[in-house]
């Protein structure tokens, strides 16, 4: 699986996703994490070796979460070969560039260190730019490479002298349902750093004869 | 992983390796008699024995398993730890000043005093090695999948390899070892965790994005996974267990007094809980920033491999490292005075010197080792899933004679004979039959319930233990210790 992730000069980023799986008749079912200041737009899924700008992928909406899918699929069998191209404007210039993936596990080989997923970053484009997260490394002038054993859901991007937006900061500001995860993660916290001064105090406190 | 980063990381293994070689030879000649093996010639303090307790059971369950729950079930299973601790506070009132009444090298050694009874040995003795030899497994699994993926090596070398490793230093050390290994882990996981912990929020987008995001995918992944009957179950599993397990019956024999002991357990405490907030925080970030992992029990490596800086990562992979190696160096111990010490020294041959005992011990050692890696091979189930079936077995056949044999003069060696059996054989019918709620009891529940009404209908019809060993227990003499 090849990802190669092109970064402009005017702040977009194009993106193509190369899959070849092994053949089966599983619904191609595709998610994207979206990330504050970083839009995705036009995503088309083309068969390898077919021409044209393929199908575009129907698209809904949960959480910050994309789902992608055919909406023709019930009709076609997809592809093992086949292609996933998108485009992201980027509104800052230290952004999130978001990863399509496949709602299902990528098969791991044993003993394969890499992995299975490869992933470049062309940032020729913008000197001085870096990919700062998850680990890439650079080769040559401005590109930066990697391989996973599954797809991450961003690629963080620095770019100096990007241009930030008042669009962006909208999007910081949103704030949309956690399920109640950031209460229940502090009152755990607060419940482990609670016991150990307790329990020491009490410890002291209780001693024993001759201990 | 750089290939730079991958010889650095085999780097560090290997100066790891080195650094427990070099505590092995310095401490062999202090570990030439048993009670220097097993007990660390009883001179542990409260910190480094709470250390000690920590890296018993922070093991790769939790590294690599624990990370492996949250990445696949969310936040839920965090509330095991406090619930978890409230065992050790039954093992700090009940358990941990009392057993130290008897000059005692491992948990049968207890048995045997307490219940007058060779059988009720023999019975301990092997219970423990069937159900450690399970517990051993899932670390070899967790380091079989490490080195597997970074090391770039097929899955049954990584294990053959980890398993070496363990076994090396724990025939080089015995309980000193592990000791300070214990603190060398303790001061890695903290620290590492203490850098990758805020890097990783700070780059997923914070607790909150990562709620967002998880309560999109399943609303159970920030909530309730696991209900609380399952986490009281495996909670009480666990955290029984740990009050009577015999490693850390064996750890706390290694502590200078009873008040070390006790507060032994406090900082213990504190150690886990800083694990217990880093584990998950790998396991609930890596669902976001890398979704669809071929395993759970993969996120630790990836994110070592993968997600963290190479220095962090780096200090992270081989905290996961020592805490399987370290761990399996315990249990591996715990199977080998099983073995030398209670089965061969006190029930084959009980002529047998300080030396001949030593050395058995390094042969159980290695032969031992032979069980858990052929179980490994096959991967049973996700590695913490391993330990926690491990641990409903323990607390079923162990708990209740060690907590009832120190605390109610009543018991005898017939109650405790059938409490043992009678617990192991209900949970592991339960667990054929019954799993997971039959009558309402998970099958730990069962194997508890099983064992403490046996040991305590039996006892009371049968012959109490002697005046001496009433007396040794629950004298003046004992309370005075």
């Amino acid at each position: 699986m090849r990802i190669t992730v092109t970064v402009s000069a005017d702040g977009a980023a194009s993106v193509l996703e190369g899959y070849q799986l092994h053949p089966d008749s599983t619904r191609r079912v595709f998610r994207m994490l979206t990330r504050p200041c970083a839009l995705p737009g036009d995503i088309h899924l083309k068969a390898n070796g077919t021409d044209g700008a393929g199908v575009v992928l129907d698209r809904t909406e949960r959480g910050p979460w994309i789902t992608l899918q055919r909406a023709d699929s019930m009709e076609h069998r997809d592809s093992p070969g086949f292609e996933v191209r998108y485009g992201v404007s980027l509104a800052s210039a230290s952004v999130d560039i978001p990863l399509v993936h496949l709602t299902s596990p990528v098969a791991r080989t044993a003993g394969d260190r890499a992995g299975a997923v490869s992933v470049a970053v062309d940032l020729r484009a913008v000197p001085g730019a870096s990919v700062t997260f998850p680990v890439f490394e650079r080769h040559g002038s401005g590109v930066w490479r990697a391989r996973f054993v599954a797809i991450p859901s961003f690629v963080h991007v620095e770019l100096p002298g990007g241009r930030a937006s008042a669009a962006c900061d909208d999007i910081r500001a949103a704030s949309r349902d956690d399920g109640g995860l950031t209460w229940r993660f502090w009152l755990f916290a607060g419940i482990m750093a609670l016991w150990v001064p307790l329990y020491l105090t009490w410890a002291r406190r209780s001693g024993e004869p001759g201990v | 992983m750089t290939g730079t980063v991958f010889v650095a990381f085999y780097m560090m293994v290997g100066a790891y390796l080195l650094l427990v070689c070099g505590i092995g030879l310095y401490n062999y000649r202090r570990a030439s008699t048993e009670e220097g093996f097993f007990a660390a010639g009883r001179s542990l303090g409260p910190i480094v024995g709470g250390a000690t307790l920590m890296a018993n059971q922070v093991s790769a369950g939790a590294t690599i398993g624990i990370v492996g729950f949250h990445y696949f079930s969310g936040f839920s299973y965090a509330w095991t730890w406090p619930l978890v601790w409230i065992g050790w506070v039954v093992a700090a009132l009940f358990v941990a000043p009392r057993i130290r009444r008897i000059a005692g090298l491992t948990l049968p050694d207890y048995i045997a005093a307490r219940f007058e009874s060779k059988l009720a040995r023999g019975v301990s003795a092997v219970f423990v090695l069937v159900v450690y030899a399970m517990m051993l497994s899932a670390q070899y699994q967790a380091g079989g999948l490490l080195f597997g993926l970074v090391g770039g090596i097929s899955y049954t070398t990584a294990v053959l390899l980890v398993a070496g490793i363990t076994t090396l230093y724990t025939v080089l050390g015995g309980m000193y070892s592990n000791a300070y290994v214990g603190v060398l882990k303790a001061a890695l996981l903290i620290g590492s965790y203490a850098l990758a912990v805020p890097y990783l929020i700070s780059h997923v987008g914070g607790i909150h994005a990562i709620g967002e995001a998880l309560v999109a995918l399943d609303p159970r992944l920030t909530a309730n996974w696991f209900g609380w009957r399952q986490l009281l179950a495996i909670s009480m599993a666990i955290g029984l267990g740990l009050a009577a397990a015999p490693y850390e019956i064996s750890a706390f024999y290694s502590m200078q007094s009873r008040r070390a002991a006790r507060l032994a357990i406090g900082w213990s405490f504190l150690f886990q809980g800083c694990v217990g907030v880093g584990v998950l925080i790998f396991g609930l970030s890596m669902r976001v920033a890398m979704p669809q992992l071929p395993s759970p029990d993969l996120a630790t490596p990836a994110l070592g491999m993968s997600v963290l800086p190479p220095a962090i990562g780096l200090l992270v992979l081989l905290a996961a490292v020592v805490t399987f190696t370290r761990t399996g160096g315990a249990i591996l111990l715990t199977v080998a005075s099983a073995v030398s010490h209670d089965l061969y020294a006190e029930l084959m041959r009980p002529a047998a010197s300080e030396r001949e005992k030593v050395r058995a011990s390094r042969i159980a050692v290695v032969t031992f080792s032979v069980i858990p890696v052929a179980l490994a091979f096959r991967q049973l189930d996700l590695v913490n899933f391993i330990v926690i079936w491990a641990a409903k077995l323990m607390v079923s056949f162990l708990f209740v004679p060690v907590l009832v044999g120190l605390n109610w003069r009543r018991a005898t060696r017939a109650g405790a004979i059938s409490s043992m059996l009678g617990g192991m054989t209900a949970c592991l019918v339960w667990s054929r039959y019954g799993s997971p709620y039959l009558v309402g009891l998970d099958p730990a529940e069962a194997g508890v319930l099983v064992s403490a009404l046996l040991m305590v209908t039996v006892s009371l019809v049968t012959r109490p233990a002697s005046e001496a060993t009433i007396e040794k227990f629950f004298g003046a003499a004992a309370r005075a210790q």
